[in-house]
């Protein structure tokens, strides 16, 4: 029997152990798949596995993005077919390699040098190989052809094995598949597909040749009705401004060859038809014209190297990248197709010039084509460190030469610059019209081929066309420029969006968005919100989603409310890009007729919809920060800005399908189908969700919703004392707390004059009286031991007995610290002088920490007095055999020394353990007694 | 008693939940302001709150002293520079909400919560080591019984307001009044009447004021002088009277609901609202103040008072003069945008003013949790009226830049509008027994600096706006701000 009692715990001990051993996945591959399949459906919680899909160890949305891109190593779950049963879903996060979709197997590539590359083939023709790496999915590896050694299918699927154990329980299986399930079927259900991949749609040809034309300011020389007026003119570079803030050198290198020293300039070479003598004489003149006209010097920055890596980083993620060409560490540019080129900076600019330059572009180019990209002054110091690794030094020996300067302002207006550079020359003469742009010839001037311009040699600027540049812009003088091109709303858009290179960083109506090759630039400070916390919005019907004013105050003032997102909204000018919100308020519409549920009681739709953004309802604040306080798992934009940013219709839309209006949105559908997934909580979806939106109206007063995470607050006491005046429960206001080292604390009542608490642990939690209005408690973080009220020390002919008001005779005087800043508490009891100082002691041999008070009282010259001093008060009150008091809630009290204390009862037939003192005039007495806190 | 007590915070929490009133327009200037004067946020640590609540530049001229609700006093070094990049030292903690701090001879002179106390860093380590208790005579009962401290006045005493215990009640000894706490620690009452303080100190003439809050007795926020034996209109502190047998206390209470205008007559002691600021429109919940005494280095607004806001994070400007023996003045908008609940304003030794607070525990427009900012002029002027100033027969307008003479002598040019609160004991109060008076002439001095209007139908008691919508400068720019909002208690002879 009693060997049969120990065989059964030896197995449950076995088979607990067992258990242990065991992986989630290989628990979950024991049971039915079916069943799970069945149970994620029924009991998966479809905003938790939203956030374990996007959480780093999972990660599952870094393969599986959203429809936008094609080239992921996931399928496009939101386009599983409708038939792939919620089965298959279960079997292939247990057994990836089980079934792999066509194309989702891993390709082995070994190349000639002996590498050997995982990955997936993303493009492959004759010459190359692109994979992407496994390893690290923004990678792509480039492959020659003739390097290539061997290609294998492998028969693992991309998806790791495992997955499963990376999630805590059984549980969080069943929520992730039922996310899973939602995405499956939200992509299915949703009515309209969603827009598939960026940058497909291009601009028509006149539209294009338009903007080239503006761009290039043709119309500074070429009067043109059709090209102004859409978006602001181009503005070259504040001469004035610049020449203080650049070396002459490069002025002048530049002015003699523009195209050579900055190739892909809009400016263009006015010196072709001179001599190499003639040209070097006349962009040394004009650069002495133009220093000669500077406003201002750049105040001097010193080059700082520790500001180097900072400034990468900067540029690497604020937004540079996006039109700029990515740089090495060492600023080297690697370049990148469609990148706007920035010269030689280092030749160009003083450090300080660039600073300067960063810190506000529009100040010397007002026409925002390169915006303000919000960096504080460290910032652009750091960018500018960054970009000016191999400063050039200023020259000593240039000197101002009038008798150039002079020159060169006559080479200026002679070649015409100041058609462009208008602010140089006051009062110019009056030019020669050129042309108008309507009756310019094809082919002709500005637009002569290289070979027929090589053949001549006229004055003609030279803009360095390309081939296509040139056909387009003949094309619409040949065919559209007489005619005033007609621009619908959306034309206009377009231009803007074009013109200001928006469509680097977002997408409209498939114009633009981040391309492949800067797509890793774009950046996060939480992984958790997948491509949403790092891809600038669609710019997609954003005309019905935001508020007008907001969509100004974002426009002209930089406002954001993606704190996570790396890559800055930057500013352009009101005078830039004010009409653009006008456009799109124009012109965007939602599209369908959005109903809004009627109700009766605003306050109770408004309690609703509190509930509804709860823990306890759709858990929004999961996610969701809520009046900057962050949730614990990602930052999802503010609850409290909603309704300001957004239009109402919009918001009802989107809350139904959310990844219709935002393909890479992390946020699950609540109402998928129309459907409350909470039909528990009242009312249909178009009710649930006006309930949110009248909460939402509140803004920043909106009520907290449960769940919202608050980091608990605590006063850590570590080698020194720490004080905080407040009130404490049993005190009035008056109370100061001390936490010394060793775990012990009390509290001082500065009204009443006594120990009001002592206790032992952790100091304190003031976010009674640190949070709201602050109408709580600081509360000590330990069992307080309370004493009664009333001052301790008094006459003991007449002590004043407590009420609610203050001891008369007392009067608190402050208190001193000490170098453990241990305050020395100070009152008066008439004119008595007390003073008392508590000291963290060692009791006996022991570790523990207990507390020391001494109390001195100083009798004035002219008086003596009685006094008692009350230690304790409970309802008993008793001695050990060690001379120690003991008191029933535990604290055990030492007199020390030959104090004569007693234990007497009081009137209010409690025991009070009390000393009693005769001082003389002039005289001090010293109390010391110790604290035994339990 | 329990049922007594919970009454009320019941009520309090409910009309907090479901405040949906919307805190106010935005005046809508705040990108032109910024043309003139330009806001610079001075970085935060992030390991510590700063919820500044007074702030004092200290003697070398270098360091900025911060007084915060969380009870530190933080010496910040590098907060004048241009582009602020501060480092912080903490001097002293475990105080009780700092609203008041001064450095003078050597030691800090603070108002918390419990007491006006002397701190002092005896031994020079850099941290403070002496509090001493200057005066703790005054009761504190709850929580919303703040305690605003003046800087020293010129004999040393520093002035406190008191708030009530509630809006409604005052439960322990000086709820609702002011004290002055002299340089040796006696207390000397100085009036009644206070409701719920939020800033304290010298107006442009050095007499000592306070910022009043909207509620109980009074319709808006106001500046009001603190006028010794003087009441401030909230009655329910007359109980403390008794404590103090060298004050008279009011033979009569005011009535409810009355006029202002009406009650000074009835009641002697009842220190007119000096300067007005319209609810909403002029801020909702007033704080600190500061006069500009920079020389000029903050623009042409020399010797004005310069006024936060809590709710609306706002700055705007007052001026002041006593007339018939009566202070009395007018508010004007000046910047907007800040990022926080202002509680607190200072000008640097460079002339910048610095900004900051909370927005912790009340509707508050901007988002952050806590702010200092820096407002720092451009050397732009703008055109701005700079002050309005009652006169026998009118007002006279000053501008900061010349205005355009025609326009400007064009007396219907001037849009007016007067206004008065009900003066009563229910929370705050509409505008009412509106007026329109009529500029009838309109006479530009010779520098196009100084408009004299004549007003024949002026209201005493009554607050006198001005809209200029139509006054351009002489190069044709419109007003940056064309309001202004002058209090008018009495018209001098």
């Amino acid at each position: 029997m009693k060997f049969g009692f120990l065989g059964i715990g030896l197995l449950v001990l076995l088979w607990a152990t067992d258990l242990q051993a065991q992986s989630l996945t290989e628990k979950l591959m024991a049971e039915d798949p079916a069943r799970l399949a069945e149970e994620a459906r029924e009991r998966g919680d479809i905003v938790r596995g939203a956030i374990l899909y996007h959480q780093a160890n999972t990660n599952c949305a870094k393969c599986h993005r959203a429809s936008a891109e094609q080239d992921r190593f996931g399928p496009n779950l939101s386009e599983l077919s409708k038939d792939s049963a919620d089965l298959s879903i279960v079997e292939s996060i247990l057994a990836p390699s089980k079934v792999i979709k066509e194309g989702y197997e891993t390709i082995v590539a070994s190349t000639l040098d002996g590498a050997v590359h995982y990955g997936m083939v993303v493009e492959k023709d004759a010459d190359q190989i692109v994979l992407r790496d496994q390893s690290n999915i923004d990678l792509l590896i480039t492959i020659r052809t003739e390097d290539l050694d061997e290609l294998q299918t492998g028969r693992k699927s991309m998806m790791p094995e495992g997955l499963a154990d990376q999630l805590a329980n059984r549980q969080q299986f069943l929520d992730l598949v039922r996310y899973v399930i939602d995405i499956k079927e939200r992509g299915s259900a949703a009515e309209e597909q969603v827009v598939k991949g960026p940058r497909l749609r291009r601009l028509s040809d006149p539209l294009e040749a338009r903007i080239l034309m503006h761009e290039h300011q043709c119309n500074s020389c070429h009067s043109s009705a059709s090209l102004a007026g859409v978006v602001s003119d181009r503005q070259p570079p504040d001469l004035k401004w610049l020449a203080g803030r650049t070396h002459p050198s490069y002025l002048e290198s530049y002015i003699a060859d523009p195209h050579g020293v900055k190739p892909g300039t809009l400016m263009p070479h006015t010196l072709g038809h001179l001599s190499q003598t003639e040209v070097a004489a006349h962009a040394e003149a004009i650069t002495h014209f133009l220093v000669g006209s500077a406003e201002k010097t750049a105040a001097p920055v010193l080059a700082d190297t520790t500001a180097i890596s900072p400034g990468y980083e900067l540029f690497q993620s604020v937004g540079c990248v996006a039109c700029h060409a990515p740089r090495n560490q060492d600023g080297t540019e690697q370049p990148l197709e469609d990148s706007l080129p920035l010269g030689d900076l280092n030749a160009k600019y003083l450090l300080g010039g660039l600073v300067e330059f960063l810190e506000d572009p529009l100040k010397s180019r007002i026409s925002g084509r390169m915006p303000n990209m919000q960096l504080t002054h460290y910032e652009a110091v750091e960018l500018a460190n960054f970009l000016l690794q191999k400063p050039v030094e200023p020259s000593n020996s240039w000197q101002l030469d009038p008798a150039k300067v002079a020159q060169g302002k006559a080479m200026f207006l002679q070649l015409g610059c100041h058609r462009c550079h208008d602010n140089m020359i006051a009062s110019p003469p009056p030019t020669l019209a050129s042309t108008a742009i309507p009756m310019l010839r094809p082919g002709k001037g500005c637009l002569q081929s290289a070979q027929a311009k090589e053949s001549s040699s006229t004055e003609v600027p030279d803009y360095q066309f390309t081939d296509q540049e040139r056909d387009l812009i003949n094309g619409y003088i040949s065919n559209h420029a007489r005619e005033n091109l007609a621009l619908t709303t959306n034309d206009r858009i377009d231009v803007s969006l074009r013109t200001f290179n928006c469509i680097a960083c977002h997408d409209r109506d498939q114009l633009g968005g981040v391309t492949d090759m800067r797509n890793p630039h774009f950046q996060t400070d939480d992984l958790n919100l997948g491509d949403q916390g790092r891809i600038p919005p669609t710019l997609t019907g954003v005309g019905s989603k935001l508020d007008a004013p907001w969509m100004r105050d974002v426009l002209v003032n930089g406002r954001g409310i993606r704190p996570y997102m790396k890559t800055r909204m930057p500013q352009y000018g009101a005078d830039n890009v004010e009409p653009l919100v006008e456009l799109f308020q124009a012109t965007d519409r939602l599209g369908t007729n959005v109903e809004f549920a009627k109700f009766d009681d605003q306050k109770k739709m408004r309690e609703l919809g509190r509930t509804l953004v709860g823990n306890k309802g759709l858990n929004c604040v999961a996610c969701h920060t809520y009046q900057y306080k962050m949730s614990d798992t990602m930052p999802a934009v503010d609850l409290t800005e909603m309704a300001e940013r957004l239009n109402k219709d919009w918001f009802y839309e989107y809350m139904l399908r959310p990844q219709k209006y935002s393909p890479n949105t992390v946020m699950p559908s609540f109402w998928p189908g129309g459907r409350a997934i909470r039909e528990d909580l009242e009312g249909d979806a178009a009710y649930q969700i006006e309930a949110i939106w009248q909460y939402l109206l509140d803004g920043r007063q909106a009520p907290m919703p449960d769940g919202v995470v608050r980091k608990p607050m605590e006063i850590v006491v570590t080698d020194k004392a720490r004080m905080l005046r407040r009130k404490y429960p049993g005190i009035g206001k008056r109370g100061i707390g001390v936490g010394y080292p060793g775990e012990v604390n009390l509290a001082f009542d500065a009204e009443h004059l006594r120990l009001a608490t002592l206790w032992r642990g952790k100091f304190l939690d003031p976010s009674g009286v640190w949070r709201g209005q602050g109408s709580g408690e600081a509360r000590p973080m330990g069992r307080p031991i309370q004493f009664a009220k009333g001052p301790d020390l008094d006459s003991s002919a007449h002590p004043w007995v407590d009420d609610s008001g203050r001891p008369p005779n007392h009067r608190f005087r402050g208190y001193t610290l000490d170098s453990q800043q241990q305050p020395t508490f100070q009152y008066e009891i008439g004119d008595l002088a007390v003073q008392e100082t508590y000291h963290p002691i060692q009791e006996g041999d022991s570790e523990v920490t207990q507390l020391q008070r001494i109390v001195r009282i100083a009798a004035p010259e002219t008086s003596a007095a009685s006094l008692r001093f009350r230690v304790a008060k409970a309802d008993t009150i008793s001695q050990s055999s060690d001379g120690t008091y003991e008191l029933p809630n535990g604290l055990k009290i030492r007199v020390v020394g030959e104090l004569p204390a007693s234990v007497i009862d009081t009137a209010d037939g409690q025991k009070q353990l009390q000393v009693t003192i005769e001082l003389n005039t002039k005289e001090t007495q010293r109390l010391v007694f110790e604290y035994l806190i339990p | 008693m329990m049922n007594f007590f919970i009454q009320p915070m019941l009520l309090l929490s409910i009309t907090v939940a479901y405040q949906q009133e919307p805190l106010g327009e935005y005046w809508g200037t705040g990108e032109r302001e910024s043309q003139y004067y330009r806001m610079v946020d001075v970085p935060l640590p992030e390991a510590m709150a700063i919820e500044a609540g007074s702030f004092e530049v200290m003697p070398n001229g270098k360091q900025l002293a911060i007084a915060t609700r969380r009870g530190d006093i933080l010496l910040a070094d590098g907060v004048f520079q241009k582009y602020p990049q501060p480092t912080f030292d903490t001097f002293a903690s475990g105080l009780d909400e700092v609203f008041g701090m001064a450095y003078r001879d050597g030691s800090f002179w603070v108002t918390q919560q419990t007491e006006t106390t002397r701190i002092t860093d005896s031994n020079q380590d850099g941290k403070a080591d002496q509090f001493e208790t200057l005066s703790d005579a005054w009761g504190f009962r709850h929580y919303h019984e703040f305690s605003f401290g003046s800087k020293p006045d010129a004999d040393g005493n520093i002035w406190v307001a008191l708030c009530l215990s509630k809006s409604y009640h005052s439960d322990a000894p000086f709820r609702g009044w002011c004290v002055k706490i002299t340089p040796d620690g006696k207390t000397i009452p100085v009036c009644s009447g206070i409701r719920s303080p939020c800033g304290i100190g010298p107006n442009e003439h050095d007499v000592m004021f306070y910022a009043e809050s909207q509620g109980p007795w009074n319709g808006s926020c106001s500046l009001k002088v603190l006028q010794p034996g003087g009441f401030m209109g909230h009655p329910v502190s007359f109980n403390w009277y008794d404590l103090v047998p060298e004050m008279e206390k009011p033979e009569v209470e005011p009535n409810t609901p009355s006029r202002l205008e009406t009650e000074r007559q009835r009641v002697k002691e009842l220190v007119p609202y000096a300067v007005v600021f319209p609810y909403k429109r002029m801020g909702r919940s007033i704080s600190g103040f500061v006069v500009d005494r920079t020389g000029g280095k903050f623009g042409p607004f020399e010797n004005q008072i310069f006024i936060g806001d809590f709710s609306l994070g706002v700055v705007m400007r007052a001026t002041t003069e006593k007339i018939n023996g009566v202070w009395q003045g007018a508010c004007y908008p000046f910047r907007e945008g800040f990022a926080t609940g202002l509680l607190a304003v200072q000008f640097t030794p460079n002339g910048n003013l610095i900004a900051g607070g909370t927005n912790r525990g009340w509707p508050v427009r901007g988002p952050k949790a806590y702010a200092i900012q820096r407002l720092d002029w451009t050397g732009l002027t703008p055109f701005e009226i700079k002050q309005v100033q009652v006169t026998p027969k009118g007002f006279r307008l000053e501008f900061t830049l010349p205005v355009n003479r025609e326009l400007a002598g064009q007396p219907e040019n001037y849009q007016l509008g007067t206004f008065t609160h009900i003066y009563q004991q229910g929370y705050g109060s509409p505008e009412v027994d509106q007026t329109t008076p009529t500029a009838t002439a309109a006479t530009v001095s010779a520098d196009g600096l100084t408009v004299l209007l004549e007003v024949p139908d002026r209201v005493k008691g009554h607050v006198h706006e001005f809209y200029l919508g139509k006054i351009n400068s002489s190069t044709g720019e419109p007003l940056l701000h064309p309001d202004a909002y002058y209090t008018l208690n009495e018209i001098p002879e």
